[in-house]
């Protein structure tokens, strides 16, 4: 990671302006993903349609757009990113590796099985709750997988009060191996209609989702934003070891616990909704680190708005690269970061010598 | 007042590390644990920290079952420095050693807590290092980095009528002679301030330079405590470390030692 010799001047001066900056970001892409779009929007005209909001019954079709499509899909970006920079941050404390990332606890693959079952099954096996539910069936069924994998890996890893990382770690990986092979079952028996709506789950969308799916999302990944942020200071000292942090004072089961509740609700959440997102929980905070350094005072909020800015943005390009389609979004993140970070590196390895 | 082990055993997977061990230290005095490889120092030293939470009710500090702490609770009142400091993450030395003040940093302000950073690092001479990455250092530098945190966790306050403990695990595996003497003159000035200090040293001649009370470890047993006189005797270090050898403290001039008979 960090080979200078020399650090905290140069740093404290980068984590001072990493949050500003980060947020300065967030709010331009922001901006830009509410008016960039198949209908561009101008500032005129948002300004406008705010002050029309009151009262009237009949919107334009550029408030419709602004308020039904483009806000809550700039909100979702958001919210997903900032949910997997912060969950990516604190999953590489968890496991004290910076190689670490939120799908080793097998959310994702747990989200992945629930949605294929209910895209592959649903129809077939109950027909009258898949009507019932609607749109909501599939993040309905990926919560629900998401749940349950967590659950099963929590339950192997908190044996005797005492909450194993390795086993966590083994237990996310042969449980994520279990799903994947029912996920390889199931997309042998699906239909060709089957087949492309999985294969576009699994690459992630932001599109298409209303208010009501929005929100609750919404809800969730703030909860857990709240949660993982108050866990700073203590992730720092675990850092140093988990016999040394409980030396120092911090109760350390319970910090791994809450660690992975709130990474499991944000994750899932975002999982459930938008599918898979590759990349970014792992990319974007390793890329901080580099920046402004391990601490997590800085590094989680940093994480998360770079996080959110980075998804908003690639999201945007997502929604217009090729009209009138869309590509999914998990494509994206992975084409623009992967070279970005392959970037980062070099210029890393070329300092030492 | 003071850290006591009573009956404490221990055993993994079936073999034994600890037999009915008894220990007492006492605020104000430099315990040392002596023994072989394996003997069970740094378990008895885990023990007594409340690493391991089954035997924590044969431990107790100040009066009181370590299981009865909270780890906050326990972090006021004594500090722990353990054999691996290992770190895979960049934060600078002076960012480490301010972990140490975590126990009371909503206590203090953030000017007294600079400053308590400033003395322990002053202290162990790591203060030209500060703004290092702790990755980068070598051995015995990380050793002086940790050790710094570990004594910023119980700098303050200064004088305190609650005893506090200090347990370190082989302070000075990884130091030169200078500051392996710097280590343990320190261990011994904290003992003035109502600190007392249970460490795990190899160094035979060390030890008996600074020791209260040395404790002598084989198989999991104390097979003997007291002053330096009555435990480095020939027949304990023998029957210990089956090596032939003396206690040599001609004068009050010059410093006990170990010396070995010379290879026949």
């Amino acid at each position: 990671m960090t080979d200078t010799l020399t650090l905290s001047a140069e740093r404290s001066k980068k984590q001072f302006m990493a949050k500003p900056f980060t947020l300065g970001l967030l709010i331009l892409s922001a901006i830009l993903s509410i008016t960039i779009g198949a209908m561009p929007l101008s500032f005129n005209q948002i300004f406008q349609d705010l002050l029309n909001i009151t009262g009237t019954q009949h919107y334009a079709l550029s408030t419709n757009v602004l308020l039904e499509i483009r806000l809550p899909r700039t909100l979702l970006a958001m919210a997903v990113g900032a949910a997997l920079g912060m969950c990516g941050a604190a999953m590489q404390a968890l496991f004290r590796n910076p190689l670490a990332d939120p799908g080793l606890i097998g959310v994702a693959g747990g989200g992945a099985f629930g949605a294929v079952v209910i895209i592959v099954l649903g129809n077939s096996m109950f027909p009258n709750a898949m009507s019932y539910f609607g749109p909501y069936a599939l993040p309905i069924g990926a919560m629900l997988g998401c749940l349950g994998v967590c659950g099963i890996i929590y339950k192997l890893s908190n044996q005797h009060g005492q909450f194993t990382i390795i086993t966590l770690l083994l237990a996310g990986i042969a449980v994520n191996a279990i799903v994947g092979s029912f996920i390889g079952i199931l997309t042998l028996i699906s239909t060709d209609e089957e087949l492309r709506e999985l294969t576009f789950w699994t690459m992630g969308n932001l599109g298409g989702n209303n208010w009501s799916l929005t929100l609750p999302v919404l809800l969730l990944i703030g909860i857990s934003i709240v949660g993982l942020s108050r866990l700073a200071r203590p992730l720092n000292l675990y850092l140093l070891g988990e016999a040394q942090a409980e030396h120092l004072g911090v109760q350390v089961a319970q910090l791994k616990k809450q660690v992975f509740l709130f990474t499991a609700i944000a994750i899932g959440a975002a999982v459930s909704i938008s599918g898979m997102i590759g990349f970014v929980g792992f990319v974007i905070p390793h890329l901080v680190r580099i920046l402004i350094g391990p601490d997590h005072k800085f590094l989680l909020p940093t994480s998360m708005l770079l996080g959110a800015s980075f998804l908003t943005l690639t999201d945007i390009i997502a929604r217009i690269a090729i009209p009138p389609a869309e590509v999914p979004i998990g494509l994206v993140t992975s084409a623009l970061g992967g070279p970005f970070f392959l970037y980062v590196l070099y210029k890393q390895t070329q300092r030492f010598n | 007042m003071s850290m006591i082990a009573h009956d404490l055993s221990i055993s993994f997977m079936g073999k034994p590390c600890l037999k009915n061990v008894q220990l007492t230290a006492e605020p104000n005095q430099l315990t040392v644990l002596i023994g072989p490889n394996g003997a069970g120092k740094s378990t008895l030293l885990k023990a007594c920290c409340g690493d391991f939470e089954a035997v924590s009710n044969h431990v107790s500090l100040n009066g009181k079952n370590i299981a009865q702490y909270s780890a906050a609770e326990l972090a006021q009142i004594r500090a722990v420095m353990t054999q691996s400091y290992e770190m895979g993450f960049s934060f600078t030395v002076s960012e480490v050693v301010t972990m140490g003040c975590y126990a009371f940093e909503h206590l203090i302000t953030r000017q007294d807590m600079a400053k308590i950073v400033r003395d322990v690092m002053n202290y162990m001479s790591i203060s030209h290092l500060h703004d290092q990455n702790f990755m980068t250092l070598s051995g015995g530098e990380k050793q002086r980095t940790q050790l710094a945190r570990v004594l910023a966790q119980l700098w303050f306050p200064y004088q305190q009528d609650t005893p506090r403990f200090l347990l370190l695990d082989e302070p000075t595996s990884s130091l030169d002679i200078y500051h392996q003497h710097q280590v343990l003159s320190l261990a011994k000035t904290l003992t003035n301030r109502n600190i007392g200090v249970i460490a795990v040293v190899h160094d035979l001649s060390l030890a008996a330079n600074f020791a209260d009370q040395l404790v002598l470890l084989n198989h999991g047993e104390v097979i003997t405590q007291g002053t330096a006189e009555k435990v480095l005797q020939r027949h304990h270090l023998d029957k210990v470390y089956g090596v032939k050898g003396d206690f040599f403290h001609s004068s009050p001039d010059v410093q006990p030692t170990v010396l070995l008979d010379s290879i026949q």
